[in-house]
């Protein structure tokens, strides 16, 4: 049997690409170990604007927010 | 019902997401090393009535480091992962990583890899007790360290713009070894999949 999980996610810098890795907990087995995509390599840089400094601490953080389905066994080794 | 992740990644050195704190502790030109700290949320007997009886098994946290090597566009890795309480586990993961962009907004992945897992870790999740036996109704079952799964796993990823992407990926487990002949184990290949859309700020 398997479980969907729908929800929410934040993935990392770059392009955080969600990773599936098996958890053994009841069902939700997810994990955003990093299958990272430099997204630098499609995405220019922002211009600097009046709230540079601001602007500036905040890139030194890389966020990407997103929903989805997961589909995962319920526990490892269930059918 | 939703399930919340909170992810961030700062100045491409530490990322914090929904499993825990990765921090890279060194790079130099295709070596990586990073170290991880987590959590194992462990097994709840209440998962599946073919685990009623067996207890559950508790969560513990999880401090672990990974090597990795680039080639290309492939990245070869070696992590080890130590549970502090729960199984009080030791797993270690061996694989390849590839991915391909294929156009300005697509790209393509591949991986493979194996997990090994000691003993504790083996018996706490594929083992059976005479005690777990006695109230499942399973057979007695002892797991001893070794070869655990194999994982396989291709992804796309299409950015529909400089903020919205759209990715899927799909990929097959294969226990084997004493994983596999587990009587906890019911279906030795286990099956992922996944779609997600994404905005980057």
């Amino acid at each position: 049997m398997f479980k969907m999980v729908s929800g929410m996610f934040c993935g990392r810098a770059s392009l955080a690409a969600m990773a599936i890795l098996f958890s053994t907990h009841s069902g939700i087995a997810l994990a955003a170990d990093a299958i990272a995509i430099n997204s630098d390599d499609f995405i220019a840089p922002p211009e600097p604007s009046r709230f540079g400094r601001f602007e500036q601490k905040l890139a030194d953080w890389h966020v990407v927010l997103g929903g989805g389905a997961i589909i995962v066994p319920k526990y490892e080794g269930s059918d | 019902m939703p399930v919340p992740f909170v992810s961030a990644t700062f100045l491409d050195t530490v990322t914090i997401d929904p499993t825990g704190a990765n921090i890279s502790v060194y790079g130099q030109g295709p070596f990586e090393f990073s170290a991880r700290l987590g959590y194992d949320m462990g097994r709840k007997e209440d998962d599946s009535d073919h685990l009623r009886g067996l207890g559950d098994v508790d969560m513990g946290a999880v401090v672990g480091a990974k090597a990795a090597m680039k080639f290309g566009q492939a990245e070869i890795f070696a992590q080890l992962d130590k549970t502090i309480g729960g199984s009080d586990g030791l797993e270690g993961t061996i694989g390849i990583e590839v991915t391909q962009p294929l156009s300005q907004s697509l790209i393509v992945g591949a991986g493979a890899s194996v997990v090994f897992a000691d003993e504790k870790y083996m018996q706490a999740y594929f083992g059976v007790t005479p005690e777990q036996s006695a109230r499942s109704g399973l057979a007695r079952y002892d797991a001893g360290a070794g070869l655990k799964r194999a994982d396989f796993s291709i992804s796309a990823t299409y950015m529909l713009n400089q903020n919205w992407m759209v990715r899927g990926q799909a990929g097959v487990g294969i226990l084997v070894g004493d994983a596999a002949d587990s009587p906890i184990v019911v279906d030795k290949i286990q099956p992922t999949g996944m779609l997600l859309v994404g905005y980057r700020f």
